[in-house]
């Protein structure tokens, strides 16, 4: 919406919504693993451009989706290990980004954050991933920093499909194999997918190989639909992950097993000649079960046992209305539960063993309205608006939970009830044929996290303090502006975005110098507190040249900057990026090249001990080729990542483990 | 699976059986609950013969190394009942052959009785295997209005960990004995924290001090970590100091307490382990 006349949005939005719910067969594209439809949504909302560059990881089924979100938009993974990359949005992290699955929510089990909900659905299930900055995203959660929504891939009616591939990767040795099976009558279809990964501990740049490292998994799933008539359908899915020896070399522990299980029903409504036009209803559940494991580790001083689990259920309806001319209307109305508990047992050598809950029997309850409209104020102006009302309450609902936290002064009898109100407004204006501008304010709230509220010395190993939560913190209130501008002709397009956000009662630990660590080797104990004000403002950039047919050159820099009250800059604030790509395709054959850089990052927060990190310039190679024997599809990639070898560490990076060296992979994804 | 379900059912089957056979054997079990006697174990007895009764020691557990709180029925020899007014004065005493010794003790804090009780606590210094303990217990009947000593042998236990600390105090050589009267169950979170505190005027006589300041810290010795926000005792009566220790966790914690007296340190190498 930020590029694109008003128009355009409209239809475009419209164009998605039979996308989703009739499957149009665009993601059968050769070259691709049926993801990309929907990722104009990304480019509608958030990006400036299709990003091309992340075709390459599409087609690369080697390519995680933490890999795939590494490269789009506005997103910047933190790093704890080479697999559960945390996804953060403009600077924006954990609590004040909602990460949904096809809108559902899923809370981690791992009180460390092992286990961010994107591991969950492999490239080959993706259909498409929506990245809203900001108050964007309120349609999804009451988040100030935005949004990330991965949706899963549909089966298709009326086809049968059949697709196999693998892939290898140097750096860490690792392999992996899918498997895809779809199958539909004009009535009825069913998709199933199945991946398996490993890969070993991986080699920086200079050959050195990082410990601990290493990951196993499988992903299973299963979707089917149903069809009761022209206008409406019946939709279930499955989704079965399990990991196991993960590593994580920036944690002080890595996982033993991991397991999720994500189910969910919905029946479908679309008829775009009724005023309801469109009505999605959903009912789901998903499990969460998490082991960490620190038996592999050399000289640790004392085993533990760290199990954690999560379950959340919920419902929403989501409809869309064409109540007026020129008006497309959005009413959303969603209800969730999630309980979370974490445990540790610590064995001494001597005595017996130490057990608390980490995150004690938390449950919270959320009910949430949302409504959204945008407005086709005339050819040129387009305003769109939307608010949230979501109104939560969180408790600790064993005696066992209570009485630890009553430690620290605080009564945890009565639930925290707390209503939240967000907004956003924007105004799109063309101002010529070439020439278009998008404002937009808004305003968020979002409720502190249950980690926040309720976690029990939960062992940072970013800044090495045990954090204790604070059930008494303020909500995290936003106030953000963004300008954007875009000038476009045939051959390029240039566009510039400017955003800025106030946050009042930021979140962050707040060292209790009388309180000593529980962790071993920790150096005190922080709790969470609201500091008065942060903010975060920053630029992004993007040009993108098409002078011929089969050659395109995009380049996209984006800059943060976020400082507390006392100007101090906050952590874990990605420095200047600049990724350029240059691509050409001959035929059969496409061929990119990618600089890849980073700024040094001097704006650190050294109060909680953070380092600065170095600059550093990464150059890719990748080449896709595909066949076509009869109905046999073959689809080659192959790259070099990071060609120079060089051992480098990003800013986001935990724990001062440098990132991959020089990474051969290739890919085969065979269908018909 | 169908035979772990058959092997439970029989067994619940024969729990029913049991308990109500039980029940037959046993009319008495439902226990009374005023019974005064009721979760009491008796320890000893004997006659206080100028008084015409019967005395006996009981207690919830044997008697142990430490702060114990014991209960002195009364009964009228004669008419079997319990005396619920009367004077009660104890007098333990460890005899070691070389030496004797007494302890601290609390009488009673009423001639009338409690549930026809009479509750008192003795601080027993040390096990009877250094030598024997008996307990003197005075009556002065107040129904009848005689008077009379009944000495009770009993038997002590050493308790581990150990709830009773002695030391030379650093500034005045006092000897003290800390008893750690623990709670009855400890849990995760805030518990309450006691201790009496008694003096050793050449060990016949040990009254309490109320004019020590405790400062008490937690920590679980296999980690060296402690717990916030703990209430360090403060002194409530008959040498009973009251505050709060807190628990984060379940395990094997150790509380430290440092003892002064007017600024001046007494002990700070003092500790009471414990477990939850
Ligand atoms: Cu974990």
């Amino acid at each position: 919406m930020f590029c694109l006349p008003s128009l355009l949005i409209k239809n475009t939005m419209k164009y998605i919504i039979i996308c989703f719910l009739f499957e149009v067969v665009i993601a059968q594209q050769p070259d691709t693993a049926k993801i990309y439809p929907l990722n104009e949504v990304i480019v509608i909302r958030n990006s400036e451009h299709r990003d091309t560059t992340i075709d390459f990881y599409k087609a690369n089924t080697s390519a995680t989706t933490e890999e795939i979100l590494s490269r789009s938009g506005s997103v910047q993974m933190i790093r704890r290990g080479n697999y559960g990359l945390e996804p953060s949005i403009r600077g924006f992290s954990a609590g004040q980004v909602s990460l949904t699955i096809d809108g559902m929510h899923i809370h981690g089990a791992c009180t460390d954050k092992m286990d961010p909900i994107t591991i969950y659905v492999e490239p080959q299930n993706l259909y498409s991933i929506d990245i809203a900055t900001g108050t964007n995203g309120l349609v999804f959660g009451s988040s100030l920093g935005g949004a990330v929504n991965v949706q899963l891939a549909e089966p298709m009616f009326s086809e049968t499909k059949v697709s196999a591939g693998s892939g290898y990767q140097s750096s860490a040795k690792a392999y992996n194999g899918n498997i895809s099976v779809n199958t539909g009558t004009s009535q009825y279809a069913l998709l199933i997918n199945g991946v398996y990964r490993k890969s070993n501990n991986y080699n920086a740049g200079n050959g050195a190989t990082i410990p601990f490292s290493y990951y196993e998994k499988t992903n299973l799933s299963l979707a089917g639909r149903y069809q009761l008539s022209e206008n409406d359908e019946l939709k279930s899915d499955m989704l079965f992950d399990d990991g196991w020896n993960i590593g994580y070399p920036a944690l002080t522990m890595d996982v033993g097993y991991a397991k999720a299980r994500i189910y969910s029903l919905s029946y479908n409504f679309t008829n775009n000649d009724n005023i309801l036009s469109q009505c999605e209803v959903k009912a789901y559940r998903n499990d969460i079960t998490h082991f960490m494991d620190d038996t592999h580790r050399p000289s640790i001083p004392m085993h533990m046992d760290m199990p954690g689990w999560s379950t959340t259920y919920g419902s929403y309806i989501n409809t869309q209305f064409d109540f007026l001319d020129n008006h497309l209307t959005q009413l959303r109305a969603e209800f969730y539960r999630t309980f979370v508990r974490a445990e540790m047992t610590m064995y001494p050598p001597i005595g017996l063993p130490m057990f608390m809950l980490t995150l004690p029997d938390a449950r919270r309850i959320s009910g949430a309205i949302f409504v959204k409209d945008e407005w086709d104020i005339s050819n040129d102006i387009n305003a769109s608006f939307n608010g949230r009302l979501e109104n939560t309450n969180s408790l600790v609902t064993s005696e066992f939970g209570r009485q630890q936290l009553s430690v620290f002064g605080y009564h945890t009898e009565n639930a925290i009830n707390t209503l939240l109100k967000s907004g956003t407004m924007n105004l799109t204006n063309r101002f010529s044929e070439n020439i278009n501008a998008i404002f937009s304010v808004g305003y968020a709230e979002r409720m502190p996290t249950i980690n926040e509220s309720y976690g029990f010395y939960l062992y940072n190993r970013f800044d090495g303090f045990d954090y204790v939560g604070n059930p008494e913190l303020q909500n995290e209130q936003s106030l953000q502006s963004e300008i954007s501008g875009r000038f476009q002709t045939e051959f390029m397009q240039i566009k510039g975005t400017c955003f800025f956000n106030r946050i009042n009662n930021f979140i962050i630990g707040a060292k209790d110098g009388t309180l000593s660590a529980m962790t071993i080797g920790a150096h005190g104990v922080k709790l969470f507190n609201n500091l008065p004000f942060a903010t975060m403002r920053g630029l992004e950039f993007s040009l993108i040249l098409h002078p011929q047919d089969n050659l395109e050159i995009i380049s996209t820099t984006k800059y943060v900057q976020g400082t507390d009250n006392d100007s101090k800059p906050l952590q874990l604030i990605p420095p200047l990026k600049n990724l350029t790509s240059v691509r050409y395709r001959f035929e059969n054959i496409t061929v990119q090249s990618e600089l890849e850089y980073a700024s040094s990052q001097n704006s650190i927060r050294t109060s909680v001990g953070e380092q600065p990190t170095a600059s550093y310039l990464l150059a890719h190679i990748r080449a896709s080729y595909i066949l076509l024997i009869e109905n046999l599809q073959i689809s080659l990639n192959g790259g070099v990542e990071n060609l120079f070898d060089a051992n480098y560490r990003d800013h986001l990076d935990w724990g001062n483990i440098p990132r991959p060296g020089r990474n051969v992979y290739i890919s085969t994804l065979l269908s018909f | 699976m169908l035979l772990q379900k058959k092997v439970f059912a029989i067994l619940f089957f024969a729990l029913i059986v049991f308990s109500g056979c039980k029940k037959e054997d046993n009319p008495l079990a439902p226990v009374n609950p005023t019974d005064p006697f009721a979760g009491l174990t008796k320890i000893a007895e004997g006659y206080a013969a100028g008084a015409a009764t019967k005395v006996q020691l009981w207690s919830k557990t044997a008697l142990f190394t430490g702060y114990n709180n014991v209960f002195i029925a009364v009964l009228d020899s004669a008419k079997g009942t319990l005396v619920t007014d009367a004077h009660i004065h104890l007098d333990p005493m460890m005899d070691m052959g070389m030496m004797k010794h007494s302890a601290p003790y609390e009488n009673p804090t009423s001639t009338i009785a409690v549930n026809s009780l009479f509750p008192c606590q003795i601080v027993f210094l040390m096990a009877s295997m250094g030598g024997s303990w008996t307990v003197d217990v005075e009556v002065h009947n107040h129904t009848s209005n005689l008077e009379g000593i009944a000495t009770l042998p009993v038997t002590v236990a050493d308790k581990t960990p150990a709830i009773l600390k002695s030391t030379v105090a650093k500034n005045d050589s006092a000897k003290l004995f800390i008893s750690y009267l623990r709670p009855s169950s400890l849990k995760v979170g805030i518990n309450d924290f006691e201790i009496a505190i008694h003096k050793s005027m050449a060990m016949m006589s040990f009254p309490f001090d109320s004019t020590y300041t405790v400062v008490i810290t937690p920590e679980m010795p296999s980690m060296g970590h402690g717990s916030p926000n703990n209430v360090n005792p403060t002194h409530t009566a008959n040498g009973h100091y009251k505050g709060k220790v807190n628990f984060t966790m379940t395990g094997d914690w150790r509380i430290n307490l440092d003892i002064y007296k007017n600024g001046a340190v007494v002990d700070t190498t003092m500790y009471f382990d414990v477990t939850l």
